[in-house]
């Protein structure tokens, strides 16, 4: 993995914990810091925000020109005309993926707007990012009580669509195994730990189905990176 | 030296291959020396008297084996009878190579029953480490926050506390035990929040920051670049990395 490539940066501000705002610039000095050639990067406030697409278009603003920074929209495909707020961003930006939040815009693999989406996103030119988690679950206040995260369940949806490769991030390292199966899902490793991280990535993905994905700014990427050791 | 101040092995009596492939890591990581504090899956959160013994039995058998690589501290549940506590305590630490004492989440750090093994621990001067998390849920039986830390500090000023997670305990918890210079915290467990090493050194000092993996929940190495890769000199790191744990432990050559 010499050209690294960040399927989970963010930028813009989380009210939860000491995570500092992340501006655009900040980013890119993070991306030359850490090595990373090329980040897939999303609006935080997009991810509470019932409607992520404000937030998508102020981030398609403030990405640079060129190919480093890939704008990467939040969709919450439960809201009735979300494919024609985001065709309005793709007529701005190029878009070659999306993400998606399943646990924080209240929706399942079992839920009606999820049935072909995989599919069609990828019919959109778009690779699918599905964000497991953003933090731990057990330090998020108590107004905030999201489903469970059933690792299963996402498995098996993104197993469904076989053709589109989906990213897959935040799943915990007793997660994994639940997404052997499905071939066609990638992983990142912000929040997998164990006793021996890389081995443990490893015993379940091939190191063509692991990806890089930092959660900045909420995560320290000097931390992840370290995760993949010599699978980079 | 690089001390990590907290791993454990699994319950079930001592594994010699276990602690090879334990050694391995902490070799592979650059860690000179661990802390064993107590054995994961030994009688759960509420520990029998069998339990605390089976589990200190293995540190024994751990620093009889591997003196040089490890140090150990005395697992004990206060729920118990003062008494049988205290002669483990004579046991592992007072005439064993024990450095310190371990408590779980078998009764709030706030409970009166910890009183006897915290006068005791003055009197051997050893230091606690006691388990802390603020959690909005999934609380784990009686798992103390870092104000319950705070109120058993303040009762035993004399006594060093080492106050573990500090991810878990957050910026709220280091806030709760800064003004009780008798408490420490520890880097190991939950997620690398980035600047959380940096708030906790420009909040209490990095002499009352110290590294810690909670291996094998968590991974050496992984853990250990939360204070590599934190902005801080290196006479900062050189105190969480070892040069504070050293001291307590009483290791030659420490100051």
């Amino acid at each position: 993995m010499t050209h690294l490539e960040d399927w989970s940066a963010w930028t813009g501000t989380w009210p939860f914990g000491l995570a500092r705002t992340l501006s655009m610039r900040d980013l890119l000095a993070a991306m030359d810091r850490h090595g990373i050639a090329r980040a897939y990067v999303s609006p935080l406030a997009a991810v509470l925000a019932e409607d992520p697409m404000v937030a998508n278009a102020a981030l398609a603003e403030a990405i640079p020109q060129g190919d480093r920074v890939r704008l990467t929209p939040v969709v919450n495909p439960t809201l009735h005309g979300w494919e024609r707020d985001f065709d309005g961003i793709r007529q701005r930006r190029d878009v070659t993926a999306v993400r998606l939040l399943p646990t924080w815009h209240g929706w399942g693999p079992e839920s009606p707007c999820a049935g072909d989406l995989l599919d069609r996103l990828a019919g959109m030119g778009c690779t699918p990012v599905v964000q497991l988690r953003m933090m731990d679950e057990r330090s998020l206040p108590p107004f905030i009580r999201l489903p469970a995260v059933d690792a299963a369940a996402i498995s098996s949806w993104v197993a469904a669509s076989p053709e589109v490769t989906t990213a897959v991030c935040g799943a915990y390292a007793a997660e994994l195994p639940a997404f052997a199966e499905a071939t066609n899902a990638w992983l990142d490793l912000s929040f997998v730990e164990s006793r021996d991280s890389r081995s443990t990535a490893r015993e379940v993905l091939p190191n063509g189905r692991i990806v890089f994905g930092s959660l900045m700014p909420l995560l320290d990427a000097a931390v992840v990176l370290k995760k993949h050791g010599d699978l980079r | 030296m690089i001390i990590d101040n907290h791993i454990h092995l699994n319950a079930g009596g001592y594994d010699e291959t276990a602690v090879q492939a334990c050694l391995s890591l902490m070799d592979q990581a650059g860690i000179d020396r661990a802390v064993y504090l107590m054995a994961l899956g030994g009688g759960g959160p509420d520990p029998a008297e069998e339990d605390i013994r089976a589990s200190n039995d293995i540190g024994l058998e751990l620093l009889r084996r591997h003196p040089d690589r490890f140090a150990g501290f005395c697992y004990l549940n206060p729920a118990h009878d003062a008494e049988f506590s205290l002669a483990e305590l004579d046991r592992c630490v007072a005439h064993g190579p024990m450095r310190g004492i371990k408590l779980w989440i078998a009764v709030h750090a706030d409970d009166p029953r910890l009183d006897p093994i915290m006068r005791r621990a003055a009197e051997l001067d050893v230091p606690v480490l006691h388990h802390a998390w603020y959690k909005a849920d999934q609380f784990v039986f009686n798992e103390s926050s870092p104000s319950e830390i705070a109120t058993l500090a303040r009762r035993h000023p004399d006594v060093t506390i080492i106050m573990a997670h500090l991810s878990g305990c957050g910026p709220r918890g280091v806030l709760d035990i800064r003004d009780c210079p008798n408490v420490l915290i520890d880097t190991s467990g939950g997620q690398p929040v980035a600047g959380l090493v940096e708030y906790a050194v420009d909040r209490l000092g990095a002499d009352r920051v110290v590294y810690g993996s909670d291996w094998p929940i968590r991974d050496f190495a992984v853990q250990r670049a939360r204070v590599d890769g934190a902005d801080l000199t290196p006479e900062e790191r050189a105190l969480i990395m070892g040069g504070t744990m050293a001291r307590l432990l009483k290791l030659e050559g420490a100051r």
